[in-house]
């Protein structure tokens, strides 16, 4: 009965998911908390931490867009590898056109890969040594100031010149 | 008292209950060592002592950090998200945990033998991704944001290219179970239609039959546990600490764990997929049918494993990290081309010439 | 309907599907979402779909959601300023349709023949008139590139239409 030790098998998978999940909360909340000394809660423990610097705005702010067709890109991707998998099992059975069938799937979605490529949205922007594009930003770059409550001149320029001509 | 010791060895969920344990625990221990080999390593390649005063060798310093990280004080800040605040170390730990139940670590001792083990392991591996995203989103701070969001973008971008590498090897066992590609490193290879015997079955591992999808595998390893040279994610001189800046105690100690259980999990993936597994030339038969023998199969995998690790921790004090742009390019215009190239002539040999 | 697998799985997969929609916090509701598709895969597994669940699992959760998640940080939604619909008449119009959908799916399982709760692989053998299935990868690319090969072949290019289509969804111009 192949199909029942396999499910058999994903049973163990979720009671050690169990013991896993017993082993965090056991290491996070109880026993940290049964031997720790007592202390005390100052208002400096509740801030951001960012080296010493008083924080302005909130962390919530949108980043680059490009890490969206990054996301879209590896979702594809990870598509194609899922099909290909069953494709490697079988392989060598099947023989050539098994090759044939997995070449032209490969070769529509490297297609799609020579098309990011080509568009440059798998271009990050070296930091130095090459002029900035202007509307371009790094990956990560804070594109929009927080505004909420803090007056404007008190916000250091976090956005580069050339970002802000574009702009 | 036998009876006991049969319901342990032998019934279905006896045996997986031990395995459960020992496994679950065996894994937090050898995190433990590898933290202190880790710094030993780092100490020997820069020329100083090391830890060595607590225990012999220093070899107890782990457990006193942990002793350490329990008394802090545990800070729940007040602008974090508090729900995602507490998943996120959760996340950390539990998925690299869970891809170590999938793998063989002797002949018929995997938690959990299931017939797609490869895609089960990457699929809890990538569950690992939240882990970084939730916990720089809801630290609420923009050193920990900026972390985590380049930490998933490379983690993604890398596992395309893990996934890829590792397809070679299945191509060439033809299964896509975990034991059996062990089994098919051990005796699946001939020349001249012999099999081959003794130190000469070194040309059935993987890693000789797959040496470029083992290179790529290995440096999608690295940037998958965030190691150096791919530790941007925490990039000390830029981020703080990257996502976990805002975590303290136990909480920040789990992410520790997590990043290094990954890489136990990782390094045993790639002893499984490219270094044989559990076999060693036949040695691992020495004791036929006994309990000495598993033990024997389990020590090698960990003494195999071990050299992965080192692998990890030496590559770590020798390559510089790279920039965020040089990393995109790699594992986009690089490594992805060429593992498809690679990908395709395997393909090719085993469809035309077997 | 006594298969552990299909309680354990759809209690999941409902409770955390509940969540997803109730909580306020979009990120919230990912890992709620990410959480009902554990659920969902165990449901596979009950069905002996071992296969399917690893991708239900590799795929939507460790995938697709990864691709909300993202989206939801482009959004710029912090948990303190998320919209509150306030709008009393649109409760209950959104209440009456949910019951409504929720009613139509429950008779439609009641009144049809097919209404098996577990969809076991020896309840799905039985309908089908075949022979239990096999949930395997080998039994599955067996099929997959051989009776179904052209569907496979299609799929690569809708997935590289998804990949033009984000492309040009960045670009001001395309």
């Amino acid at each position: 009965m192949p199909q029942d030790t396999l499910n058999q098998d994903f049973a163990t998978i979720l009671v050690f998911l169990v013991f896993g999940a017993l082993f965090v909360i056991a290491n996070m909340v109880l026993v940290g908390r049964l031997i720790r000394s007592k202390t005390k809660y100052t208002e400096g423990k509740s801030t951001v931490y960012e080296c010493g610097e008083p924080t302005f705005g909130s962390a919530f702010v949108r980043f680059d867009i490009r890490f969206y067709v990054l996301a879209v890109v590896f979702a594809i991707f990870d598509v194609e590898v899922v099909f290909l998998f069953p494709w490697a099992a079988v392989m060598k059975s099947l023989g050539p056109v098994a090759w044939l069938e997995a070449a032209a799937f490969v070769g529509v979605l490297g297609v799609g890969l020579a098309y990011i490529w080509r568009k440059g949205d798998i271009d990050w922007i070296p930091a130095h040594g090459h002029t900035r594009q202007a509307g371009k930003t790094l990956p990560g770059e804070l594109t929009t100031v927080p505004t909420d409550g803090v007056p404007a001149a008190t916000i250091p320029a976090i956005a580069t010149p050339a970002v802000a001509e574009a702009r | 008292m036998d009876g006991v010791m049969n319901w342990l060895t032998q019934d279905r969920v006896g045996s997986a209950l031990v395995k459960v344990l020992l496994v679950g625990n065996v894994a937090p221990m050898l995190v433990a060592f590898l933290v202190w080999l880790e710094r030993r390593v780092a100490a020997w390649a820069q020329d100083r002592m090391g830890p060595n005063r607590v225990g012999p060798f220093g070899l107890l310093q782990s457990f006193a950090d942990l002793i350490k990280f329990l008394l802090k004080e545990d800070v729940l800040p007040g602008h974090v998200n508090k729900a995602m605040y507490l998943v996120a170390p959760c996340l950390a730990v539990i998925p690299p945990l869970v891809v170590l139940a999938l793998v063989p670590f002797a002949d018929r001792f995997a938690i959990a033998d299931v017939d797609t083990g490869i895609l089960a392991a990457f699929a809890f591996s990538g569950i690992g991704v939240y882990a970084i995203a939730l916990g720089g989103w809801a630290s609420n701070s923009k050193y920990a944001l900026i972390g985590a969001v380049r930490a998933s973008a490379q983690l993604i971008s890398y596992e395309i290219c893990l996934g890829l590498a590792a397809l070679g090897v299945f191509i060439v066992a033809g299964t896509l179970r975990l034991e059996d590609v062990v089994k098919m490193q051990a005796d699946g290879f001939t020349i001249h239609g012999e099999t081959l015997h003794g130190i000469s079955k070194f040309f059935d591992w993987n890693i000789v039959k797959q040496p470029i999808g083992a290179i790529i595998f290995l440096i999608a390893a690295f940037a998958e546990t965030n190691r150096t040279p791919f530790d941007l994610p925490e990039a000390e001189s830029e981020l703080a600490a990257g996502y976990h800046t805002e975590f303290s105690s136990m909480k920040f100690a789990l992410f520790f764990l997590g990043e290094y259980v990954a890489i136990v999990a990782m390094s045993s993936l790639f002893t499984t997929l490219y270094l044989g597994g559990w076999t060693l030339f036949g040695v691992e038969n020495a004791f036929e049918g006994t309990t000495a023998q598993t033990l024997l199969q389990i020590l090698i995998f960990l003494a195999k494993t071990m050299c992965v690790i080192f692998t990890f921790i030496w590559v770590r004090w020798t390559v510089p990290r790279f920039r965020y742009d040089q990393l995109m390019d790699l594992g986009w215009k690089r490594l992805m081309p060429a593992t498809l190239a690679w990908l395709a002539a395997t393909a090719c040999v085993v469809a035309f010439l077997k | 309907m006594d298969s552990p697998t299909f309680w354990v799985g759809g209690l999941i997969a409902v409770t955390a599907a509940m969540m997803t929609v109730t909580r306020r916090n979009a990120v919230a509701s990912v890992m709620w979402l990410v959480a009902a598709f554990v659920g969902m895969s165990v449901l596979f597994l009950g069905m002996n779909a071992g296969f399917i669940a690893v991708i239900q699992v590799l795929v939507y959760a460790g995938a697709i959601m990864v691709l909300f998640l993202f989206v939801i940080m482009l959004l710029n939604l912090s948990p303190a300023g998320l919209l509150r619909i306030d709008r009393p008449r649109m409760k209950v119009f959104a209440l009456a349709a949910s019951v409504g959908v929720v009613a139509i799916i429950i008779a439609t399982a009641i009144r049809s023949s097919e209404w098996s709760i577990g969809g076991t692989p020896e309840a799905i053998a039985k309908r089908s008139g075949g022979t239990i299935i096999e949930g395997n990868a080998l039994a599955l690319s067996d099929r997959l590139f051989d009776q179904h090969l052209l569907p496979f072949e299609v799929t690569s290019v809708l997935l590289l239409v998804a990949i033009i289509g984000a492309v040009a969804l960045t670009k001001k111009k395309v």
